[in-house]
């Protein structure tokens, strides 16, 4: 039985439309018009206990609306949401004794306290049973190296510091679903690497479903099994890593410099995905189309300045399904 | 259950300490303001030996005691911490807390308070006491039911500004309102500035629906022995229905927000 259950889920926001100068004002204050955002546009999907999986979506693709209906922190318009069997905004408390939430962000910790403090409250908070604190406590501090800070108050902490004790705030109480927004943002690379180890591990160690919502991609493809891409409040993908790779890997890219702003561009058997001045995007099928011939074509007809070819990555996949949607 | 507040309290009251030079700064003004009215009012006593039933001693003790109580009015800050959580979006990490979030607000607000009130009230009283020659309760039993009418008068005043923050849910800025209703209201009914015997009737009136006389006037009145018997417990019951109605007000309030907040997104 699946942990999480997304059922047609929506969420749609109105947004006031604000008219401008002094006329325009006066009519807002009397009759105001608005917009209506499909933040989140019938959702649908299903997390088993244990996955790790990885939700990601351009800016305002509605990640965030989603993670705060499933924290119970938001209503949903429409559809249905059952989280271990509860209704998350019905049963708010009780879903979140059993949750742990990251907002990387945002931190959860006191930020005047040293740390252990806001860990002690945390301890009273999700009323912990002492030796189960100390061992989790001893568990994290470990794994993490919190130890040499953890009389430091908490804005004293540099954000790879925080993030660590924020992690181990959202995992003190044992929740069986870890949700994180954008736990890598602003972090360098060797924090980072700790984060999805970190990750990683907790996963595999203590069975914690985790969902992430992410803009690194890095983050997606060293940590998730699943990749869930969200876009326009629509779910564009939800499937297995590899098989998005399998599926889209095939596609290669060649970068062109043009020596000069062709109007017009025709090549067999490619396709010419994203123009910028005399630079062209060109991706073709390798299975069928080889960069050779390629580069024939081009040569016989325009002008060549330069040109790179380019293995997908993940990241140039996802930028591909942002731009043209799924075909 | 009480355990997991009571945390709150001492980690508000161990918070306070990282704000050690604050504190003495408004000690210091505090005291300077108390000097001065109490030199306003021995100077308005000149040849004069009781008005209102307060003769010198009794106006200046009840000037010291109700300026004291006065400083958990300006140290409080409750409606502003509410209007910061609001603004920054933090209120959204207590949200996804087994907590109540009204009580963990007073619990918090108990710890600052209770540190205000061992270190900048107690000494300041203190001091005023023993160079002016004030007096005492004029019995243990009063004193414990002025103790009592204290906290009861802080938790009505913790409700009032609990409301105002609740209010930020809804307005951008609540500092308006704010000043309105604590420096302006709460100054002018609470009886802090003189005693409300001293009112004209009208404004007497004013003051005996509204909740403010039962945050300074009512415990200042139990201490200097101005309310006595039957009077006394009247006072009690008061500020009793008013913590009942101002906490109930607070809950529905914030459950309305939180509601909002749900249903509309932050």
């Amino acid at each position: 039985m699946p942990i999480i259950t997304v059922e047609h889920l929506s969420k749609h926001f109105k947004v006031y439309k604000r008219r401008t100068g002094f006329w325009g004002n006066l009519s807002s204050t009397f009759s105001r018009e608005h917009d209506i955002i499909k933040a989140v546009d019938n959702v649908n999907f299903t997390l088993e206990r244990g996955e790790l999986v990885g939700y990601i979506g351009a800016n305002g693709a509605g990640k965030s609306t989603t993670i705060k209906m499933l924290t119970g922190i938001l209503v949903p318009t429409s559809g249905h949401i059952d989280v271990m069997g509860l209704m998350p905004y019905r049963h708010r408390k009780e879903n979140t004794r059993r949750i742990g939430v990251v907002f990387g962000q945002r931190t959860q910790l006191w930020w005047d306290l040293p740390v252990i403090d806001s860990f002690e409250l945390l301890k009273h908070i999700y009323e912990i049973p002492q030796n189960l604190y100390k061992q989790n406590l001893e568990f994290f501090s470990e794994l993490l190296q919190l130890q040499p800070f953890l009389s430091t108050p908490v804005r004293r902490l540099s954000l790879g510091q925080r993030m660590r004790c924020d992690l181990t705030a959202a995992l003190l109480h044992n929740p069986e679903i870890l949700y994180l927004d954008e736990p890598t943002i602003g972090l360098d690379v060797v924090a980072k690497e700790q984060v999805r180890q970190f990750l990683r591990q907790v996963n595999a160690e203590r069975q914690v479903t985790v969902i992430l919502t992410t803009h690194d991609l890095n983050d997606v493809e060293k940590v998730c099994q699943r990749l869930i891409i969200i876009d326009s409040g629509k779910i564009i993908y939800n499937g297995a890593i590899d098989a998005l790779k399998k599926r889209y890997g095939k596609t290669r890219l060649l970068i062109v410099d043009l020596a000069q702003a062709y109007s017009d561009i025709q090549l067999e058997g490619v396709d010419l995905t994203r123009r910028d001045g005399n630079r062209i995007w060109l991706a073709f099928d390798r299975d069928t189309t080889s960069a050779s011939e390629v580069i024939a074509q081009l040569t016989a007809r325009y002008e060549i300045q330069d040109l790179t070819i380019s293995e997908p990555e993940i990241e140039e996949i996802v930028r591909r399904i942002y731009e043209l949607g799924m075909h | 259950m009480i355990k997991k507040y009571l945390t709150f309290t001492v980690k508000a009251f161990q918070r306070t300490l990282t704000y050690r030079f604050e504190l003495w700064m408004e000690l210091l003004i505090n005291v300077l303001f108390m000097l001065v009215y109490v030199y306003l009012w021995k100077a308005l006593y000149t040849g004069r030996t009781s008005v209102e039933g307060y003769d010198l001693n009794g106006i200046l003790t009840y000037i010291v005691v109700s300026q004291t109580l006065l400083t958990f009015t300006f140290t409080l800050r409750i409606a502003r911490i509410i209007e910061e959580k609001v603004r920054t979006g933090e209120v959204v990490t207590d949200l996804m807390k087994p907590i109540d979030f009204q009580l963990m607000t007073l619990a918090t607000a108990a710890g600052t308070s209770s540190h205000t009130a061992l270190f900048n009230m107690l000494p300041k009283f203190l001091l005023f006491y023993g160079a002016f020659g004030l007096s005492l309760p004029p019995s243990l039993l009063t004193l414990s039911l002025f103790i009592m009418s204290v906290v009861l008068g802080y938790v009505i005043l913790f409700s009032i500004e609990f409301i105002i923050g609740i209010f930020a849910f809804w307005l951008v800025e609540i500092r308006g309102l704010y000043a309105f209703v604590i420096w302006g209201l709460a100054m002018l009914f609470s009886g802090y500035f003189l005693p409300l015997e001293f009112y004209p009737t009208f404004l007497a009136k004013v003051a005996a629906v509204l909740p403010f006389r039962a945050i300074i006037y009512f415990p200042t009145a139990i201490y200097t022995g101005q309310f006595i018997g039957e009077h006394l417990v009247t006072a009690l019951l008061i500020q009793l229905a008013w913590v009942g109605a101002l906490v109930g007000i607070g809950r529905l309030g914030y459950r309305a927000a939180f509601r909002k907040l749900v249903i509309q997104g932050g």
